[in-house]
C-alpha cells in the first residue's frame, strides 16, 4: 500500500511539473479547434505534435530527471523518441512515457553508482556520460524492437476500456471512488496519475473529455463547505470567517484541500459527497460534456475557461446540481448529527519530540526560514505561505517563508508548517525543523502562534550555527543511524555523507573527497571506530559544520582485517576540525563509552552520549 | 633523549599527520612520548596523539628512550619538518 501510494504521488508530481504544456495545449485547442473561437487548420495541427511528441517526451524526461538526474533526464527522453518514433498506432504514448521516464532514471542512477567506485579520479566526466550513452543506445533499440510493440497493445486495451466506459452509464458511479480518496488527499495521485493521461488521450479523437471533469468539479466540496458555514451560526466568529473564506478560496482558487478536513470531522458526509460527485458526472454525461485540459486547480472559473465552445450549460448544470446536493445532503447530516465543530480534534497539539531534544539542551536559535509544506507543493502550501506573509508584514516581522512539497522540505527550514498526516513525512526529510501540524491553510490561531515563536527566538541573535547552536552540542537525534545498512566502507561513506548532505552541512562533492581520503590513508582509529573526513578542512564543500554518526552491528572492514562497529563522519571546518578531533578522540579511548554507543537503544541515549563529551565551540579555542 | 618541535601542519596535528606519526614511531624499538600542555601522548596511539589537541605553531616535546632512540628521533624530526600536510 505504502508503495503504491509512493508511485502514485511521484506520478501525480510528474505531471504537475508539466501543467504549464498542458494547459497551454488546452488554450490551444479551446482558440483554433474546429470548434473553437477561432478556427484555424493550421495552428492547429500544432496540437497533434504536441501529443504525440511534445508531452511523452517531456514526461519521459521529467521522470527520467526526478530520479537519475540531468543526465537521467536526457537519456529518458532520447529513449522516449525512439519509442514514438517506433509507435504505428494512433495512440499517444503518454502512459508509457510515465513507465519509462522513471525505468531509464534508475538504470543511470543505478549505473553511476556502479561507477562510481571504479572510476579513477579526474574521468568521471567521460565515465558517466559515455555509460550513459550506451544504457542510451542500447534501451533505445530494446524499446523500439521489442518494447514500443507491446506498450501499444497495451495502450490500445486501455483506451478501449476507458473510452468505452466513458461512454458507458456507470461512468457516473465512479465518484464512489473518487470522492473518499480525495478526502484522504489522494486527489492529485487520481487526477493527474490517472484520469488525466486519459483525457489527453481521448481529447485527440474526441477533442474534450469528460475524465478532465470528474475530479476537478469543485461542486460536492462547495455544497459542503457552504452547508457548514450556515450550520455554524452560534460559533467563534474566527471559525466562521476561516470557513467563509475557505468556501471562496475553494470555489474561485480551486484549492479542494480546504474542504477534506471538514468532510473528516463528519464522516457521514462522505455519502452526500459521492451523490453529488455522481449526480455532477451524470449531468456532464447528458450533456456529453468534456474539457479540453485539465483544470488545475480544479476552480470553476478555470472549468469553464477550459470548456469547449457551447459546453458550458452543460459544466455550469452539472456543477449547480451536485453543489445543490451535496449542499442538501450534508445540511441534513448535520441537522441529524449537529455541526458543532470539534475543535479539540481538529487542533492537536503540537508533535513536539523532536522539539524536545532542542530543550533538553537547552539550545534555541532564531527561527528564520519557515516551510509551508503540501502534497505537490503548488496550491494549499502556497495559499498558506502567502496568508502567512500576509501577516508577518502587517506585524513587521521579518522571516523568510517557502512553500514546497513535503518531500522538498528545505534542509535549513527552522520551522515546518504541514498537514498533521503529512507532518511524519515532513520530519523525514528535516529532522532538526520545528513542527506545526494544522488541519486547514486558514488556521489563524496556528499562524499567531508560529509569529509568537518567531519573535520569541529573534533575539538569539544572528549567529547561526546550527546545530551546534550555542556552541553546545555537536549532533541531533537526527545526525544518528542506528543500524547502518552499508557492507563496505565505501557505502558507510555513500550513506553517512548523504545524511551530512540532507543535514545541510555538506554539498555532494564532500563525498567524494571522504572517499580520496578514505583510499589514501584509512581513517580506522581503534576501538571499533572509524571517522572518515573530507581531504582538506578548508573545502568549499563543507557548508556548516557537523559529524553524523553510524552503528553497524555486522561490523565494515576499514582495511588491513580492521573492523568498525561505529563510524563517525567528519564535516568541520577550518581550525575548528582539531578541537573536534581531540574531543573524539577522547571519546574513544573510553572502552566503556564505546560499548554504551554501541549499546544503547534510543537515538536520544546516543546523541546525548557524544554531546556529553564532544563540546563543539565555533571559532575554536585559540592558544 | 629529548627533543622539542614546533607543529608546522596547517589546522594543527590532526587525523592524516597523527597516523603518519604513529606510523614512523611504530618501526622503532623504542618508547616514544609526546607531551603537549602537561599531557603526555603515548607516541604509538594515534588516539592519544589526537588528544593532545596540538593546533598549528604548538609547541611538542618528544622522549624517546632505547636502543634505537636516535633514529626513531631524527626520523620522526624529519616528519615534523616536512610540507607534507
Amino acid at each position: 500500500m505504502k508503495k503504491l501510494d509512493q508511485s502514485g504521488r511521484f506520478l501525480s508530481q510528474l505531471v504537475f511539473q508539466n501543467i504549464s504544456g498542458l494547459l497551454a495545449l488546452g488554450f490551444l485547442r479551446i482558440l483554433f479547434a474546429p470548434s473553437g473561437w477561432f478556427p484555424h487548420e493550421g495552428v492547429y495541427q500544432i496540437v497533434d505534435f504536441i501529443v504525440l511528441y511534445f508531452i511523452p517526451i517531456q514526461f519521459a524526461n521529467t521522470g527520467g530527471k526526478m530520479i537519475g538526474g540531468q543526465r537521467g533526464g536526457v537519456i529518458a527522453s532520447f529513449v522516449m523518441v525512439g519509442l514514438v518514433a517506433g509507435n504505428t498506432t494512433s495512440y499517444s504514448m503518454i502512459l508509457p512515457s510515465m513507465c519509462v521516464g522513471p525505468i531509464i532514471g534508475y538504470l543511470i542512477k543505478k549505473t553511476d553508482q556502479w561507477l562510481e567506485r571504479r572510476t579513477p579520479p579526474g574521468y568521471e566526466l567521460l565515465i558517466y556520460n559515455g555509460a550513459a550513452g550506451l544504457v542510451g543506445t542500447l534501451t533505445a533499440v530494446v524499446c523500439y524492437l521489442y518494447v514500443g510493440p507491446l506498450f501499444a497493445r497495451t495502450m490500445q486495451m486501455i483506451y478501449q476500456e476507458a473510452l468505452l466506459l466513458a461512454q458507458s452509464q456507470l461512468l457516473p458511479l465512479i465518484s464512489v471512488i473518487i470522492e473518499p480518496s480525495k478526502l484522504f488527499f489522494f486527489n492529485n495521485v487520481i487526477n493527474h496519475g490517472i484520469l488525466e493521461p486519459l483525457g489527453i488521450q481521448e481529447t485527440k479523437v474526441n477533442h474534450k473529455s469528460i475524465f478532465f471533469l470528474l475530479e476537478s468539479n469543485p461542486g460536492p466540496g462547495f455544497g459542503l463547505l457552504l452547508a457548514f458555514y450556515l450550520k455554524s451560526k452560534g460559533q467563534e466568529l474566527a471559525e466562521r470567517r476561516n470557513l467563509k473564506s475557505s468556501m471562496f478560496i475553494q470555489l474561485f482558487g480551486g484549492i479542494h484541500e480546504l474542504y477534506f478536513p471538514y468532510a473528516l470531522m463528519k464522516p457521514l458526509v462522505i455519502l452526500p459527497l459521492i451523490v453529488a460527485g455522481a449526480a455532477g458526472n451524470f449531468i456532464f454525461y447528458m450533456f456529453e460534456s468534456g474539457l479540453v485540459a485539465t483544470p488545475s486547480p480544479g476552480s470553476i472559473i478555470v472549468l469553464l475557461v477550459l470548456a469547449p465552445l457551447g459546453e458550458h450549460v452543460g459544466i455550469i448544470v452539472g456543477f449547480a446540481i451536485s453543489v445543490a446536493v451535496s449542499f442538501i445532503g450534508c445540511m441534513f447530516v448535520l441537522s441529524v448529527r449537529g455541526a458543532q465543530v470539534n475543535k479539540q480534534s481538529a487542533n492537536k497539539p503540537i508533535v513536539v519530540s523532536e522539539l524536545s531534544v532542542y530543550k533538553q539542551h537547552e539550545v534555541v536559535r532564531p527561527m528564520k526560514k519557515v516551510a509551508f509544506a503540501c502534497d505537490a507543493g503548488m496550491a494549499s502550501s502556497a495559499m498558506g505561505a502567502a496568508l502567512f506573509k500576509k501577516k508577518l508584514r502587517e506585524k513587521n516581522i521579518k522571516s523568510e517563508v517557502v512553500n514546497c512539497s513535503v518531500d522538498r522540505v528545505p534542509v535549513d527550514a527552522d520551522i515546518v508548517v504541514a498537514h498533521s498526516h503529512l507532518i511524519e513525512r515532513a520530519r523525514q526529510v528535516c529532522p532538526g525543523a520545528e513542527f506545526y501540524p494544522l488541519v486547514t491553510f486558514l488556521d489563524d490561531a496556528l499562524y499567531e502562534r508560529i509569529m509568537e515563536r518567531i519573535v520569541e527566538t529573534d533575539e538569539y541573535g544572528e549567529e547561526d550555527v546550527f546545530p551546534f547552536a550555542g556552541g553546545r552540542c555537536i549532533i541531533t537525534t537526527g545526525h544518528v543511524i542506528m543500524e547502518g545498512t552499508a557492507q563496505t566502507k565505501w557505502q558507510a561513506i555513500d550513506e553517512l555523507g548523504e545524511l551530512l548532505y540532507r543535514l545541510g552541512h555538506i554539498s555532494p562533492g564532500y563525498i567524494e573527497e571522504m572517499k580520496e581520503r578514505e583510499f589514501t590513508n584509512a581513517t580506522y582509529l581503534g576501538n571499533q571506530v572509524a571517522i572518515p573526513h573530507g581531504i582538506s578542512a578548508d573545502s568549499s564543500n563543507i557548508r556548516s559544520s557537523g559529524l553524523v554518526v553510524g552503528r553497524y552491528p555486522d561490523g565494515i572492514d576499514f582495511g588491513k582485517g580492521e573492523i568498525a562497529h561505529l563510524v563517525f563522519a567528519l564535516a568541520i571546518r577550518g581550525s575548528d576540525q582539531l578541537s573536534v578531533l581531540s574531543q573524539l578522540a577522547y571519546l574513544i579511548e573510553d572502552k566503556h563509552k564505546i560499548w554504551q554507543l554501541l549499546h544503547s537503544t534510543s537515538r536520544d541515549e546516543v546523541a546525548d552520549i557524544i554531546n556529553r563529551i564532544v563540546l563543539y565551540i565555533p571559532g575554536g579555542e585559540k592558544t | 633523549m629529548r627533543s622539542m618541535v614546533k607543529v608546522r601542519f596547517k589546522h594543527g596535528l590532526h587525523t592524516r599527520p597523527a597516523a603518519h606519526f604513529t606510523e614512523i614511531a611504530q618501526r622503532f624499538a623504542s618508547e616514544v612520548k609526546v607531551e603537549y600542555k602537561d599531557f603526555v601522548a603515548e607516541g604509538k596511539s594515534i588516539i592519544d596523539l589526537l588528544k593532545l589537541n596540538a593546533a598549528e605553531g604548538s609547541i611538542l616535546f618528544i622522549y624517546i628512550e632505547g636502543n634505537d632512540a636516535r633514529e626513531a628521533m631524527s626520523a620522526l624530526l624529519e616528519f615534523m619538518a616536512s610540507d607534507q600536510f
